[in-house]
């Protein structure tokens, strides 16, 4: 017992070198007489390009080694003799297990290859007479194995090694055969993938329910299947050197301005990045000015919206795993408008359009306009509630900037936390947060009720606006302006509104104006304006997207009002 | 390097603008808000300036039954002017104050006499005064007026001074006279300002001497004179008249109404006439436009020779016996009877204000203007001295229409 | 390098900032101070003069497609004309910024900022300005398109809604000071149309010259209308008006304005859309400034002199010792100046250049004749 009582002092005064655990990785530091430049584009280029050669027993080691087919647990290489001209040679294939279909494979490559057919057993000599009697070309083993023996839809001869691991890659199954310099690539595509549902951010009442998914295979299919139009053109594009992303770009080849989908596609293959994960980043990394807190481009998980901007002449970019597309230009009529607004009659829709530009003006500048009012022209607000705000605010310790601020930044601490919490008591801790900790905050009378009002009231506008890039602009645009609320009242308002419209009107997206001061339609026709006309008088596309065909609609497009029954 | 330094330079100037900004930033609850200003002859000094208060903490809870009286405070003080005044209070007053609410502006018969004109120069400079407050003059003192001021059918004060002078609206016994036409009037060469006549109503006020007519007593009172029953309240009837800014004259009931039907801001009133065909009985009348008033000034000679067209609606209010009569004809006859009364009061009226006052209330100036072309001819024809010269000619012409629910008793 | 050009619209907006500051900083005061009750008669009468000016600057500015006054100045007599012209042109400019941002400064202070130094207002205007200029003309272009029809939209809410308090005898006497202010000296009150001082250089903006004489017919109208509208407003609830001296009357217009018992002093509202309307000018103001400055001293971009030229005006504005020295220059000294100097002087280089020009083409043709 003693012992451990020493023990226990001496271990508690005496110096003990610490046994924690600790894992650091050092900083990459650059000194100030090093050189800037950035050192990625003098990277050595991957040898990738070296050529498959004849010998088998080559190629066998180099894919080997280049996929650590050892260490890899998903590659698998399979080695057997195939029968081609009543000849066996020796070949391997390789697949990745888990994309490609291990059934196709069985059936289209590994039998009818392997096992004796009428077809492999065909001597040269006859297949040549045959040729020649049809005035065919010299017999062609290349040829001859991937258009007679190989019975699958889709192969292609490949020669280099960077399409043989990209393709493989995709979940292609690649034949190598001995004696020959190429190598077939077959689409053997069968990997998992969620299948269509619907939308789970963007839900209307009436319209489609479907949404896109991660296969950018399957989101294309959508398109096609929506368009129903041959001259809608999906171009494929790889962006990322170590992921090689593919990117689709679609757009309507006689509706849409060739400029637009020119810089679209400089932009996109113009990109020096090692991987592309989602199209937020590829949004980030082609937007105009990444300065400016607005988006610029729109994302969208619903196929008709993205149909409509393709009928309009816009360029849509689909990234291969990600079920958000892009769709540019994007201007701010656009951020501030739901799908509904076309399936709907123009009245309601212009309601809700009217209701969102409200919600528009409240989300942004009552905050603001609250402490400048309350601070420097009192004389506006009426007797009676002037009064009532008074008489509430007597027994509140705090001035109005410290509690608006308290009650803004914990109000997106709850928005926050909601994002995180499990989903059995997810719901409850919004109410929670909100209600029981707004409710106690008044009553303790750390904060004044008309200031909850203002907060919720802000809270609920910023709901109302339909795009999420939007609302995030807004929720930091609006402390913006309850700083200069409350530096200068309505001076310092005055001047943030300035500015803001300085800088909405010095931006454009994709070389289309962002702000246009059109409410409702000037020129009878045009659909440039924030507010709907009907539907028959839509007969121009917009303006700004400068297209080859200007009009989507006849003169008269309700044909059926105009002619008599006979 | 530079950047950071310039990121530093940029937080700084930041800091301190918003350090040293907001010079005037004064939340809500720094500021008390006053609601209506009194102004007396002070004892000592030349000015008594009284201001009411409201007290938000009673204003805010509804659940509290506190006693009227709670719901404003008063503070008075002997000053020399009204901004040396509210500078002073402002020295012993816990809050700042704000003028920015304040509904009414009492003055009291006695300031009233000996010009007024220096405190409505400064009231209307200030930048917190709504133009649109009341003036007042009261019979009484003015401190005394705000201390009476207790809403019975209402909370806020505030709220009660403005229902209270609303009246007019539809009894017309006074008039919605704001500072600005106050101000507009003092300074016009055309008309000369008018003020609502206030009091406390005792019955030590009540109008106890002989009147002049039989059938109009409810019209002849003026403030404070209205016999209420039992009660100390407040009460708003009848226009005082000034001449420049000195109190020269008060109107009573009924010729406030003939103020308001000759300046075209009638609304709706009530008179009460002989019933021309029961002669010992009355007969109630609301009356409104039908015609507003054609005002026509001719200059013969230095003297002006006005003539004055206009008419009205009537609706008879209340009638106790049916007459042998057709309803045509009753309706003729007591049309013609109101014609009758009206004209007399209407002149009178005029000829008050010609002969007694000297001052032209209702602005038949404006209408003279017409007669002068350039605004020097017009200045050297001094109105306002040569209206006690005037002529009167005032043609009424009443339409009858009939009571509300029966046509005929 | 900027390449945008104006559109109709937003020419048109360019033009009638200037008018409806104007209004906004008691210029219509100062018509009725002179000529009294018959104000009206008055602008009626100057609104038709300067309509046959405009036309004539119009068919002056014909044979020039494409320049501004400036390039005419250097056609009528080289580069050292064409710079002691401009430099009297920039002085023109920076003294109507200075005026503007001064006065309505202390307009602001009086009203609402009472303890804040002059200068932390100015500043608000200056930063603003900078901004605008550092983004160029689109963006300067753009935003006076969206703020121009509200504060105008804005002007006509004061002058209408006022309606309850208007007495059509206060405008008699319909001489008001005599036939000599309203008709004969009252042409000097044309100094209100100092916009067209503005079309002088908008001219290489725009996208079609041929725009020119449409965008210049529609703004002069469009600001007679509205000067018009505001003295028959001030005249007609006012009766104090010509005995006064308030400092702005607009906002005491805006002080009576009352819908119901619920709405009352709503002039803080209408304050924020003068304030935007300020900005918007004095933005404008200041690229005129820098377009003269680059036309002078042929560089290539002037974006990066607003600094300089904004610290200048600041330092200007703040030199006068109060409101009454700021109000006597605008109006003896400023009005002089644009009576003379853009009415008089510039119309005359107009008409020499294009007097010039004939000569020259009269020449030519002779000479082609003769060949």
């Amino acid at each position: 017992m003693n012992k451990n009582f020493i023990k226990g002092i001496s271990n508690f005064f005496l110096y003990k070198p610490s046994s924690k655990y600790e894992f650091t990785l050092p900083d990459y530091s650059s000194d100030e007489d090093s050189n800037n430049d950035n050192p990625y584009l003098e990277d050595a280029l991957d040898p990738a390009t070296k050529k498959i050669s004849s010998s088998l027993d080559d190629n066998l080691n180099y894919i080997k080694a280049k996929y650590n087919s050892l260490i890899n647990s998903d590659i698998n290489i399979r080695e057997f003799y195939i029968m081609a001209v009543d000849k066996r040679f020796k070949a391997f294939l390789i697949y990745i297990d888990g994309m490609a279909d291990t059934d196709s494979i069985n059936h289209f490559i590994l039998k009818p290859l392997m096992l004796r057919n009428r077809t492999n057993t065909h001597k040269k000599s006859n297949i040549c007479k045959i040729k020649i009697n049809n005035n065919n070309e010299d017999f062609n083993l290349e040829n001859h194995i991937s258009d007679c023996l190989l019975p699958q839809n889709r192969v292609s001869i490949i020669e280099d090694f960077s399409k043989v691991t990209s393709d493989t890659n995709m979940g292609n199954c690649i034949v190598f055969i001995d004696s020959l310099p190429i190598a077939y690539s077959v689409d053997v595509k069968g990997f998992k993938q969620r299948s269509i549902s619907t939308p789970q951010n963007e839900i209307i009442v009436r319209g489609s329910q479907e949404a896109f998914v991660e296969t950018l295979r399957t989101n294309t299919s959508i398109l096609r299947r929506l368009i129903n139009n041959e001259d809608l053109i999906i171009e494929n594009s790889v962006v990322g050197k170590i992921s090689k992303t593919n990117v689709a770009i679609c757009y309507m080849n006689s509706i849409a301005n060739a400029d637009l989908v020119a810089e679209v596609q400089y932009r996109i293959n113009n990109l020096d990045i090692d991987a592309l994960v989602s199209s937020g980043q590829l949004e980030q990394l082609i937007q105009d000015d990444s300065s400016n807190l607005f988006p610029q481009i729109i994302a969208t998980e619903r196929p008709d919206k993205a149909v409509y901007s393709l009928l309009d002449g816009r360029v849509i970019v689909i990234v291969n795993g990600s079920p958000y597309a892009l769709i540019m230009p994007g201007v701010l009529n656009d951020f501030l408008s739901s799908p509904e607004d076309i399936n709907l009659k123009y009245q309601f829709s212009n309601l809700a359009k009217a209701i969102r530009l409200l919600a528009t003006f409240f989300a942004l500048l009552l905050p603001g306009f609250y402490i400048a009012i309350s601070n420097y022209h009192q004389e506006l607000i009426p007797t009676e509630l002037l009064f009532a705000i008074a008489a509430s605010r007597e027994s509140v310790p705090f001035p109005i900037i410290f509690e608006l601020l308290f009650m803004e930044i914990s109000f997106e601490l709850i928005r926050e936390a909601g994002l995180r919490v499990p989903s059995p008591i997810g719901q409850t801790i919004g109410i929670v947060g909100a209600l029981i900790l707004g409710d106690a905050a008044v009553k303790a009378n750390i904060v004044s009720p008309i200031l909850i009002i203002i907060v919720a009231l802000t809270a609920l506008c910023s709901f109302a606006i339909p795009d999420l890039s939007l609302n995030f602009t807004f929720r930091i645009l609006r402390f913006v302006y309850v700083f200069l609320g409350y530096f200068g009242g309505f001076l310092g308002i005055g001047l943030g509104i300035f500015a803001l419209l300085l800088s909405l009107s010095n931006l454009t997206s994709f070389g289309a104006p962002y702000i246009m001061p059109f409410l409702t339609n000037i020129s009878n026709g045009t659909t440039t304006s924030y507010f709907n006309s009907p539907i028959w008088l839509r007969e121009k596309r917009p303006k700004f997207l400068d297209t080859k065909k200007i009009f989507s609609q006849g003169n008269i497009s309700r044909k059926w009002q105009f002619y008599k029954k006979q | 390097m530079k950047k950071k330094i310039l990121c530093l330079f940029l937080i700084l100037s930041i800091c301190l603008f918003s350090l040293t900004g907001c010079y005037d930033a004064t939340g809500i609850e720094d500021l008390s808000y006053a609601i209506a200003i009194g102004l007396d002859k002070g004892d000592n000094n030349i000015l008594k300036l009284s201001i009411q208060f409201a007290t938000p903490s009673a204003m805010g809870n509804s659940s509290e039954s506190s006693s009227q009286s709670n719901t404003t405070t008063i503070t008075s003080i002997e000053c020399s002017s009204i901004s040396s005044g509210i500078n002073l209070i402002n020295g012993y007053i816990s809050k700042k104050v704000n003028l920015s609410h304040c509904k009414v502006i009492v003055i009291s018969e006695e300031l009233a006499s000996s010009g007024i004109s220096e405190y409505v120069y400064t009231l209307m400079d200030n930048v917190e005064i709504r133009p649109s407050c009341n003036v007042v003059v009261t019979k009484c003192d003015a401190i005394n007026f705000l201390e009476n001021a207790k809403p019975t059918l209402e909370k806020l004060t505030a709220r009660y001074y403005e229902a209270a002078i609303n009246s007019s609206e539809y009894t017309a016994y006074t008039a919605d006279i704001q500072l600005i036409d106050f101000y507009s009037a003092l300074k016009s060469s055309s008309i000369q300002p008018v003020a609502i006549l206030a009091g406390i109503n005792t019955s030590q006020t009540h109008l106890d001497s002989e009147y002049i007519d039989k059938f109009n007593i409810d019209s002849s009172y003026k403030a404070g004179q209205t016999p209420i029953k039992d009660k100390t309240s407040l009460e708003c009837t009848g226009l005082a008249v000034f001449k420049g800014d000195k109190l020269v004259g008060e109107l009573n009931g009924l010729e406030s109404i003939c103020y308001c039907i000759l300046s075209n801001k009638l609304d709706d009133c009530m008179i009460t006439i002989q019933n021309p065909l029961s002669y010992n009985n009355s007969l109630d009348i609301y009356l409104d436009y039908k015609i507003r008033p054609k005002i026509t000034v001719k200059m013969v000679n230095l003297t002006p020779y006005i003539n004055v067209d206009l008419s009205l609606n009537a609706y008879i209010a209340s009638t106790d016996n049916s007459s042998e009569h057709s309803p045509t004809e009753s309706l003729d006859i007591i049309g013609k009877s109101t014609s009758k009364y009206l004209k007399e009061q209407l002149s009178a009226f005029a000829y008050k204000t010609s002969k007694d006052f000297k001052c032209d209330v209702v602005g038949f100036g404006k209408y003279a203007i017409i007669n002068y072309l350039t605004a020097e001819d017009w200045q050297n024809s001094n109105w306002l001295s040569n209206y006690e010269n005037s002529v009167f000619n005032i043609n009424v012409n009443v339409n009858v229409n009939s009571g509300e629910l029966f046509s005929k008793m | 390098m900027d390449t945008t050009k104006l559109g109709l619209f937003e020419a048109i907006s360019f033009v009638l900032i200037v008018i409806t500051n104007k209004i906004i900083l008691n210029l219509p005061k100062n018509v009725i101070v002179k000529c009294g009750n018959s104000a009206w008669i008055n602008v009626i009468f100057i609104s038709i003069i300067a309509l046959f000016f405009t036309m004539l600057i119009v068919k002056l500015f014909k044979n020039f497609e494409g320049y501004n006054i400036l390039g005419i100045s250097k056609y009528l007599g080289g580069n050292i004309f064409k710079n002691i012209f401009s430099c009297a042109y920039l002085l023109v400019f920076i003294l109507i910024a200075t005026i503007v941002l001064r006065d309505f400064s202390e307009t602001l202070k009086t009203i609402y900022y009472f303890n804040s130094p002059l200068t932390f207002i100015m500043l608000f205007f200056i930063i603003g300005t900078i901004l605008g200029n550092k983004y160029g003309l689109k963006a300067i272009a753009k935003a006076n398109l969206f703020i121009l029809p509200i504060v105008i939209l804005g002007i006509f809410v004061i002058c209408i809604s006022s309606f309850k308090n208007f007495e059509f005898t206060r405008l008699l006497p319909v001489l008001g000071n005599g036939i000599d202010t309203t008709f004969m000296s009252g042409i000097t009150n044309i100094f209100c149309y100092s916009g067209i001082a503005y079309l002088f250089f908008i001219m290489p903006y725009l996208k079609n010259s041929k725009q020119f004489k449409k965008i210049s017919i529609i703004s002069i109208i469009i600001s007679s209308l509205y000067l018009l509208l505001s003295v028959l407003c001030l005249t007609l609830v006012f009766s104090y008006i010509t005995v006064t001296e308030e400092s702005n009357s607009m906002y005491l217009l805006t002080r009576t304005l009352e819908f119901g018992r619920f709405f009352q002093r709503i002039d803080a509202i209408f304050i924020l859309l003068f304030i935007m309307s300020c900005l918007s000018y004095l933005t404008i103001t200041l690229f005129l400034i820098l377009d003269i400055f680059k036309n002078i001293t042929n560089i290539k971009d002037s974006k990066a002199m607003s600094y300089c030229f904004a610290t200048l005006i600041l330092g200007l504005a703040l030199l006068p010792k109060n409101i009454s020295i700021v109000r006597t220059i605008h109006y003896n000294i400023f009005k002089n100046l644009i009576l003379y100097f853009v009415f008089g002087f510039s119309t005359l280089v107009l008409i020499l250049a294009n007097i010039k020009k004939k000569r020259e083409q009269q020449g030519h043709d002779s000479l082609q004749t003769l060949q």
